[in-house]
């Protein structure tokens, strides 16, 4: 599993694992690791709406330089 | 029909000659003129009268598009319309089909409009292929708009209801006004350059035609195009179409539905996962069920039964012979007894005392020789008698052997 990955993608991963444990033709080996590949992703799509913070920040240029400051910067 | 070489055409069939000549070559007609009169139809449509120093052209409005007008077509009124002339057959007259109405003035803006929308339409532009996918669950979502104003409070008010775990990055930008555009493409641009997020949302509240001009001007519809991440523009009212509309990803109708778009409802996403979650659980606890009733199958399969029925008969054969071999012992112990109580009867029968106690006698010599006949011994010998009770000493007086 790669490191960083989006929502979208983990949560589609999700859906595919589950439609193959739906699918019924699984040895108990791959059930197992299915089952654990599922809880993990989960357990990371919960982790990523958990976080309860609006951020909100603004993106200023200095010096050519991007960056962001947190609140809203007055145009 | 046919009289004297001339074809005679019902009026029905000139009109419909007239109508296919008129909608075929007058079609998408920009006309200048004075509203003389106008009449709204309980319908919804709209009937006009153009005119100009010389001529009259009968119009009409349909409903569909008279609803979208900005201004009301008063009489008076100098117009710029856009449309295709037709034939109303019933009364025989032409009319002009007006698809856009501007006051004069306007219509030259919207002559450009126009112009652009067809130039960009042919390069490809507003080709739903070009649009990219909006992602439902985004990280964070960067928002191109007036720092003040209704549109960001609205985006953000979404967003921190549905979706309090998305963040956002704004990029500040004066929506109307000569520098509008310049500044708009510009933010475009750099949120494209610093990244770091889903979904860009270029907004603005409703405005006059001119107020939202900006967004319709070839740098930003540029910029929008270009853009790596998709575009959800809220510009305007839902009447208000722009050319940044037309290339923007998705087109929302207001700032609050393009929050809503940009974003998956929490709750919702919450509930989803926990269907997935209880799938799992279905799924997973189906297989271990399946598995476990081939395994009661395959233990009530005969082959598992086999080896416990040999077992079986062997144990019984086992059994049988250890009877059978009981039986024999005891049958021949039985008979080997009988042999020997019989056996010892007779040696009891054949004991001397025996014989003795029932009044038999044994003669012996002197020399305790059994005398078995009297030429064993002489007379006056000396002989004994044993009885049952003791022994007769006594003499040989004569000897008579028994006839063979």
């Amino acid at each position: 599993m790669p490191k960083k990955q989006n929502f979208e993608d983990t949560l589609s991963e999700l859906q595919s694992i589950v439609q193959r444990l739906e699918s019924d033709s699984l040895s108990l080996d791959k059930m197992v690791h299915c089952f654990e590949d599922g809880m993990k992703l989960m357990k990371i799509c919960r982790a990523q709406l958990d976080k309860v913070e609006n951020r909100i920040s603004t993106l200023v240029k200095e010096n050519d330089e991007l960056s962001e400051k947190p609140g809203i910067e007055q145009s | 029909m046919n009289i004297a070489g001339h074809s005679i055409l019902t009026i029905t069939q000139v009109a419909n000659q007239v109508k296919y000549t008129l909608e075929k070559k007058y079609t998408n007609l920009w006309i200048q003129g004075e509203i003389a009169s106008s009449k709204t139809y309980p319908s919804g449509h709209i009937y006009l009268t153009l005119k100009d120093g010389q001529s009259e052209l009968s119009a009409v409005l349909f409903s569909q598009y008279a609803k979208l007008l900005k201004h009301k077509p008063i009489t008076g009124l100098k117009v710029t319309v856009n449309g295709d002339l037709s034939l109303y057959s019933a009364k025989g007259q032409f009319q002009l089909q007006i698809r856009n109405l501007y006051p004069t003035g306007q219509g030259d803006l919207w002559l450009a409009y126009e112009a652009l929308k067809a130039k960009l339409e042919l390069e490809g532009l507003f080709a739903p292929e070009s649009k990219r996918k909006i992602s439902r669950f985004p990280n964070r979502i960067g928002i191109i708009t007036s720092s003040e104003g209704a549109v960001l409070r609205d985006i953000i008010q979404v967003l921190n209801r549905r979706a309090p775990h998305v963040s956002c990055l704004i990029h500040p930008v004066p929506v109307q006004g000569k520098s509008a555009a310049g500044k708009i493409s510009e933010a475009i641009k750099l949120m494209n350059q610093y990244g770091k997020m889903d979904t860009l949302i270029v907004g603005r509240g409703g405005g006059s035609l001119e107020d939202l001009w900006c967004f319709n001007d070839e740098q930003v519809i540029r910029a929008i195009y270009n853009s790596k991440i998709p575009i959800i523009s809220a510009i305007g009212h839902e009447t208000d179409t722009t050319l940044s509309d037309y290339v923007a990803d998705y087109r929302a109708p207001t700032p609050s539905v393009a929050a809503e778009i940009a974003s998956e409802d929490r709750q919702e996403t919450i509930q989803y996962l926990d269907s997935i979650s209880e799938r799992f659980q279905i799924a997973s606890k189906q297989i271990i069920t399946n598995y476990k009733e081939k395994i009661v199958s395959l233990q009530n399969r005969h082959g598992f039964f086999k080896p416990r029925l040999l077992l079986e008969q062997w144990n019984t054969k086992l059994n049988d012979m250890d009877y059978r071999i009981k039986q024999s012992y005891n049958s021949i112990i039985n008979s080997q007894k009988k042999i020997v109580d019989s056996l010892q009867d007779k040696i009891l029968l054949l004991n001397p005392k025996t014989q003795l106690r029932r009044g038999f006698a044994i003669a012996m010599d002197s020399k305790n020789n059994i005398i078995f006949s009297p030429d064993q011994v002489k007379i006056n010998e000396d002989m004994k008698i044993q009885v049952s009770k003791g022994i007769i000493m006594t003499k040989v007086k004569e000897g008579k052997i028994n006839n063979a």
